[in-house]
């Protein structure tokens, strides 16, 4: 039982000694369970400032001036706001330029350098008021329930299409003139507020009454995820590199069995899921408000069926690969479908059928939503069967190959 | 001028021996692109969110409010049912309108799109109290499209990003993993006591990975083209141009983590983590604008942040200020101009003792 234990304290220690294995084990994911944390919960955030113009083609007019109340609008929200008070003020939403203030260059002649400076991705939106903008809506208030349904009058929004940024923007600037909208026709008497029904925005999930965030769909993700490159890449580098450069070979001149290597590896490679694990739940609950609980025994069993998977598919690869070289390149081949076919950030749609297969057959799909599932945070709709099966299937036929072809020993 | 273009043979062999090597530079953005493109390729067709509509007396005008708008609309006749479905993602969101309350429910795990839906949910809300009032819109956001429409597509934007990342990861393991792994093996102790200059070695590595990295643009570009029918508007003088500067550039990036880290094996993983911390921080995957502020000062300190902005430049997804392409691939070029003689004097050279 000595040299078993004696295995697996070598292999963590060697783990922490080794800054690439490190940085892969725990950094790696460490990283990424912060960044998409924040990447995601940020989106929709009033953190992002856009870079905007107001192009104003409608003259200022004396008495009913919507043009004004419009631009007026988005200085506020550009920062340049003249609320009188603090209530009233709005976060700044827009990095506001109104190119055509003070200006005798025509109208179009600006739109068209706005336009080259959108496409250039110096600037995210252009707003433009149209000229005639404080007649037609004038009509239109007049016309008041018999105005056409369909359209209003537009203020026109210049975008990049497809461009993130812009397309924020866009979706920001829809909802200002929705709100300025609301508010004219709150002014002109021709809506009453206090009519709107009351509007309440609820979260639901499969563990009732708890409210879940991104970070906690995303944690189980990344866990499994640092299992999977745990498996994928630790385990045949560590067997091949070991085998290549002789590190194996001595150990064969000791009375230190295969199976007895191997039950010690396993006892490492275990302990070593055990530390990550711990790890990247430990940042995300305290360092990330995470509130879903990885520590139950339905958890902690799907977790060790996700270890025993990742670390025989280790085994298959170190089988089929001649080197290192050959097992990196085998490994690097199979992450990204296993990964980004597994669910593991997100959910997956509709895909052709070839892809479709690939994620039926990938242990990720069923280990992912297994955790998931059983910590309560994903109702899922694979059987319980097939997520205890697919993964078993793995195992037993990773090790059957592994047992047939891997060769301990430098071919001579 | 035969010393060269016998290194340079030698070199090509090497190269498509190396497995690891030759995945990273042709398999890695082809798989990419076909992953993702299947999987997030109906993101551009703008499918309708689907809401879940509790039924009850008043529900009439949240489902005409909804088809106005375009949702897919899907009623449900028990409030379990109705929650069950926005769980289990039949729908997208759900809303009930009972005792003239309005409710919206959204699913917890979704919360990366939830933003999206939320504001659905806003637009549904004002269409059913503006029409229970019997009032019009006076102002709507008219969309208007400045660069070309189908630059939407989510390839389109995407796909330059990966070839610059393709670029960065050959550049630097040309010298980090490869010139520091035949430094290792003493091969560089036999080549240098030939009357084969550093240089020549130098410039057939430089062609062979120029090579390698053309080859490999062109192909994915041709099978995101047949696979999923993206054109690209590339500026083709540009393209050689900056594919050119930005690989010479990288090269000296790899110089100098091979100065810093001697070992060829750790040199080539440190250049991995490197590569990938960039991947993640420089706007590939996602916009870097929607990175938190400190993050996204980082990222403009990154490299391939600039790579990926002056690709997407040549291959005419997005503009670029003509003085900001000239900088950016002049900077590229210009480093790996002053880096060469450094990598020659220190890197190709014979290990002392």
């Amino acid at each position: 039982m000595k040299d078993i234990l004696s295995i697996a304290v070598t292999y963590v220690l060697t783990a922490f000694r080794e800054r690439t294995t490190l940085f892969w084990f725990l950094v790696f994911p460490l990283f990424l369970l912060v960044i998409l944390t924040m990447v995601f919960s940020g989106i929709g955030s009033t953190s992002i400032v856009s870079d905007v113009a107001l192009v104003r083609d409608e003259p200022p007019q004396a008495g009913f001036d919507a043009a004004g109340l419009v631009e007026q609008a988005f200085r506020d929200l550009g920062g340049a706001g003249t609320s009188a008070t603090p209530e009233a003020e709005q976060p700044q939403l827009f990095a506001l330029s109104e190119p055509a203030l003070g200006s005798d260059e025509p109208v179009a002649e600006i739109l068209d350098t706005q336009r080259d400076l959108l496409r250039k991705g110096e600037l995210d939106a252009i707003i433009v008021i149209p000229a005639g903008f404080n007649a037609e809506l004038t009509e239109r208030i007049a016309a008041g329930p018999d105005a056409d349904q369909a359209a209003g009058i537009e203020i026109e929004v210049w975008v990049d299409a497809g461009r993130a940024t812009s397309e924020l923007a866009s979706d920001v600037i829809g909802q200002v003139v929705a709100t300025i909208d609301r508010e004219i026709r709150i002014a002109t008497g021709g809506y009453d507020p206090g009519a709107e029904p009351p509007v309440t925005y609820e979260t639901v999930s499969p563990d009732e009454g708890r409210e879940l965030k991104y970070v906690d769909f995303l944690l189980p993700g990344v866990v499994v995820m640092g299992f999977l490159t745990a498996g994928l890449f630790g385990v045949p580098g560590n067997i091949l590199y070991g085998r290549d450069q002789g590190l194996l070979r001595r150990y064969w001149v000791t009375p230190l069995s295969v199976p007895r290597y191997l039950f010690g590896y396993t006892l490492g490679h275990l302990a070593l899921c055990g530390i990550q694990a711990t790890a990247i739940v430990a940042l995300g609950k305290f360092g990330l408000g995470a509130t879903v609980s990885l520590v139950q025994p339905a958890t902690l069993l799907f977790l060790l069926l996700t270890a025993c998977t990742f670390l025989a598919f280790g085994f298959l690869i170190a089988s089929l690969a001649r080197t290192a070289n050959g097992g990196m390149a085998i490994a690097n081949i199979l992450n990204m479908p296993l990964m980004f076919l597994g669910g593991l950030f997100f959910s997956i749609g509709d895909v052709p059928i070839a892809l479709r297969v690939i994620m039926l057959v990938n242990p990720v799909t069923y280990l992912a939503e297994g955790v998931r599932r059983v910590s309560g945070v994903e109702a899922g709709t694979v059987p319980w069967l097939a997520m205890l099966l697919v993964p078993g299937a793995w195992i037993v036929g990773s090790i059957l190959i592994a047992a047939k072809r891997l060769s301990w020993d430098v071919e001579r | 001028m035969n010393t060269v273009l016998a290194l340079t043979r030698a070199e090509f062999a090497v190269f498509f021996r190396d497995k690891a090597a030759a995945v990273f530079t042709f398999l890695f953005p082809i798989l990419f692109i076909i992953i993702f493109g299947f999987l997030l390729g109906d993101v551009d067709e703008a499918d309708p969110a689907a809401v879940g509509v509790l039924l009850s007396e008043e529900s009439a005008a949240v489902v005409a409010a909804g088809e106005a708008l375009g949702l897919r609309v899907l009623e449900f006749e028990t409030s379990p049912s109705w929650s069950e479905a926005v769980i289990e993602q039949r729908v997208d969101f759900g809303a009930a309108l009972e005792g003239g309350e309005l409710r919206f429910i959204f699913n917890a795990g979704r919360a990366q799109e939830n933003f999206a839906f939320e504001a659905t949910a806003r637009s549904l809300s004002s269409s059913i109290a503006l029409a229970e009032q019997g009032g019009v819109s006076l102002i709507v956001a008219g969309r208007r499209t400045a660069g070309i429409a189908e630059q939407a597509s989510w390839m389109r934007q995407t796909l330059p990003g990966i070839l610059a990342f393709t670029v960065l990861s050959a550049g630097l393991f040309a010298v980090s993993g490869h010139l520091t792994a035949m430094k290792e093996r003493k091969l560089l102790d036999r080549m240098v006591v030939t009357p084969m200059r550093p240089t020549s070695l130098l410039l057939a590595i430089v062609v062979v990975r120029l090579a390698v990295i053309l080859l490999s643009t062109l192909l994915t570009i041709s099978i995101a083209r047949l696979l999923f029918g993206v054109a690209f508007d590339i500026d083709w003088a540009r393209y050689l141009l900056f594919v050119g500067a930005s690989t010479l550039g990288t090269m000296a990036l790899g110089t100098v983590i091979a100065m810093v880290v001697r070992r060829a094996s750790s040199a080539a993983q440190v250049a991995n983590i490197l590569a990938i911390l960039m991947m993640f921080l420089a706007g590939i995957y996602f916009p870097s604008e929607i990175l938190p502020g400190a993050l996204r000062t980082v990222s403009r300190l990154l490299p391939l942040t600039y790579m990926a902005e002056a690709m997407r430049y040549v291959m005419g997804v997005s503009g670029l200020p003509q003085w900001q392409f000239w900088a950016i691939s002049s900077g590229f070029l210009g480093v790996g101009l002053i880096m060469l003689p450094v990598l020659a004097r220190y890197v190709v050279r014979a290990e002392r003792g």
